[in-house]
């Protein structure tokens, strides 16, 4: 192996991106020669330094990280970060209280705020992750499944965390990491302040003149009952409706109606861009793909590229030494608002070269790279009379097919972008996996 | 927790998160993995910091906790991802020694990041470019060349040479040794 090859594999692994033979082949160069090691510690520290310098908060996150599985946060940490937060709201919020309006409005909503200090507004019925917490007097305080909101109460989701809240009227909310919310509730009506973050929200019907409103920096958005998507940063507040009618308004007042299938985005600027989803408003409910039966036995830890018409070419060979996996993989065919859940059902038509133990894994992935990606290993099982070579159709859910440990990260819920399927022969056998078609569907859509 | 611990969580985990990140990378090749295990260590130190011994070397007790760990992880990842034998984990014991050393001095993750900071102003734009998209945004190759408008492998090449120069210049500096 060339140095630039060696410095190539050791990257890979670090990153990694290294597929399992390339990991074998860097072990076998590291326990030949000791000095390959002492280099891969070396890469490591620059890879660690280049993370810490990129992304800040890595110190910050671990720090938070341990408190929380050690006890109540209270670090100066947090409290700086709350009181940054706290002072960015105060701005956000106070200064634009010079327009008498706003003056009026604000101190309507503290009013009756104040009034229902202590109503219990929504329940919190999962949570998932190390980091989620009602923020109580600058100070933070885990919460977890079957805790109250009250109406005042501020919910963070931080990374690698989400949770699942309700209302008494069936209305859900699915709140992603790195969201900020405060809940409030006037005349009847539900208001959620979304600083930053996503949420997914499901919202039951609600009585005419009390219409919940969820509000940013740089929208407002009125539903009577819909089923909709909202995500909040810096820069814009972006909306999709999955179901019914949304009202969504600017700081200026403007109003644009979204109907099922559509979508805006509001920049700060008070700007409305309106888009429409294609093709057709099922698909976030299913998607299927037809996998060509062509060759790639050297395709080990390659995507396999989709076309235009999202049409997926896979063929799972184990030709040569150690090449014991195939993946799929789109970066076309998953709409976003397609949510593969735990009760999602796989049907798959496939076929094996030999008889054997083989296992799956299926992993979506944030396209930006945030966090939290999710990664389920799945143990399907073929009919109990399979014989090798036979084509044969098998459909499972996730839930029931989802093994525990081995590193699978489990969530209820998965709602990114897109979404890479391994499949494996952990047994590093030769078994030609071969798939014809793939599906996933939601039970309750299909 | 109390005051007076989290001061002490705050304090080890800034002097020893970087050798142990690196321990932890290396032997296990994956990120996440790495930083759960980070975590871990951290939480079993703080919870059994009454079990130290105060006569004995600090770091060395860390670098046990350490190694319980990943001997922990890898008998419940079993097979995959990679298994370091003792014959490696010895050698990475001895390498992680040397450098935990390096902690010692509470400024050495800041002098790192600095030597970092200086080195980067010294890369072409689009290498800064490159690397932020890779290490902060997280992106893959393929979508870093979709949208730098470059092939995937110009992409790995081009972040490699960043790094290789960054590496050589951090080591001029003192911060990275050979």
């Amino acid at each position: 192996m060339s140095d630039d090859e060696l410095q190539t594999l050791i990257e890979l692994y670090l990153r990694g991106e290294a597929s399992s033979s390339q990991q074998v082949q860097l072990v076998e160069a590291m326990e030949e020669n000791d000095r390959i090691l002492n280099k891969v510690y070396q890469e490591s520290l620059l890879e660690h330094d280049l993370h810490n310098y990129f992304k800040k908060t890595n110190t910050e996150d671990l720090m938070r990280r341990v408190v929380k599985a050690c006890g109540t946060p209270q670090t100066r940490s947090y409290k700086k970060r709350i009181q940054t937060q706290e002072r960015r709201r105060f701005v956000r919020q106070i200064v634009p209280l010079a327009a008498a309006a706003l003056i009026l409005v604000c101190i309507s909503v503290i009013l009756v705020v104040q009034s229902n200090a202590s109503k219990q507004l929504l329940n919190i019925d999962q949570t998932e992750g190390p980091a989620i917490y009602k923020i109580v007097n600058q100070s933070l305080q885990p919460v977890e499944a079957g805790n109250i909101i009250y109406a005042g109460d501020r919910l963070m989701v931080a990374e690698r965390s989400n949770a699942v809240l309700s209302y008494k009227d069936g209305t859900t909310l699915l709140c992603e990491a790195g969201t900020l919310l405060e809940f409030f509730e006037v005349n009847g009506a539900k208001i959620i302040q979304v600083d930053e973050g996503q949420i997914h929200a499901n919202v039951a019907k609600q009585k005419q003149g009390a219409s919940m409103t969820l509000r940013s920096r740089h929208a407002e958005v009125s539903v009577l009952g819909t089923s909709f998507d909202l995500r909040v940063d810096d820069e814009s507040t972006k909306v999709d409706v999955v179901e019914g009618l949304v009202q969504c308004s600017n700081k200026r007042g403007e109003v644009t109606t979204l109907a099922k299938g559509e979508g805006a985005s509001i920049d700060g600027k008070g700007s409305i861009a309106k888009i429409k989803h294609k093709p057709d408003y099922d698909a976030p409910y299913n998607w299927s793909f037809t996998l060509n039966d062509i060759e790639c036995a050297d395709w080990q830890g390659v995507i396999v590229e989709g076309s235009e018409e999202d049409v997926f070419a896979l063929r799972s060979v184990v030709r040569e030494k150690n090449e014991h996996h195939g993946i799929v993989s789109s970066q076309h065919w998953y709409d976003p608002r397609f949510r593969i859940r735990e009760d999602s059902i796989i049907r798959m038509k496939m076929k094996l070269e030999k008889d054997g133990f083989w296992h799956m894994f299926l992993l979506t992935q944030p396209k930006a790279g945030r966090m939290p990606s999710a990664n389920m290993e799945l143990q399907p099982k073929l009919p109990e009379n399979y014989q090798a070579g036979e084509w044969v159709t098998i459909e499972f859910s996730l839930k029931d097919t989802h093994k525990e440990g081995a590193g699978a990260r489990k969530t209820h819920e998965y709602n990114d972008y897109f979404c890479y399927c391994f499949f494996f022969d952990s047994q590093e056998r030769d078994l030609g996996i071969t798939i014809e078609s793939f599906e996933i569907f939601n039970p309750n859509k299909k | 927790m109390s005051d007076d611990m989290e001061i002490w969580a705050r304090a080890i985990i800034e002097q020893n998160q970087r050798w142990l990140m690196a321990y932890f990378l290396s032997s296990t090749g994956n990120p996440i993995v790495a930083e759960d295990l980070c975590q871990d260590v951290f939480v079993a130190a703080l919870k059994g910091r009454d079990r130290f011994d105060s006569s004995r070397p600090f770091g060395a007790w860390l670098r046990g906790i350490a190694r319980n760990v990943l001997l922990m992880h890898y008998r419940s990842a079993g097979k995959a991802p990679i298994n370091l034998g003792d014959k490696l984990l010895h050698v990475l014991d001895e390498i992680t020694e040397d450098y935990e050393k390096d902690a010692a001095d509470p400024e050495h993750e800041e002098i790192a990041l600095g030597g970092l900071r200086d080195c980067m102003k010294k890369l072409s734009e689009r290498a800064r470019t490159l690397l932020s998209l890779k290490y902060g945004k997280h992106m893959r190759s393929k979508e870093i060349s979709e949208r730098m408008d470059m092939k995937a492998t110009a992409v790995d090449m081009a972040i490699s040479r960043g790094r290789k120069a960054l590496k050589e210049c951090m080591e001029k500096k003192g911060v990275v040794r050979v």
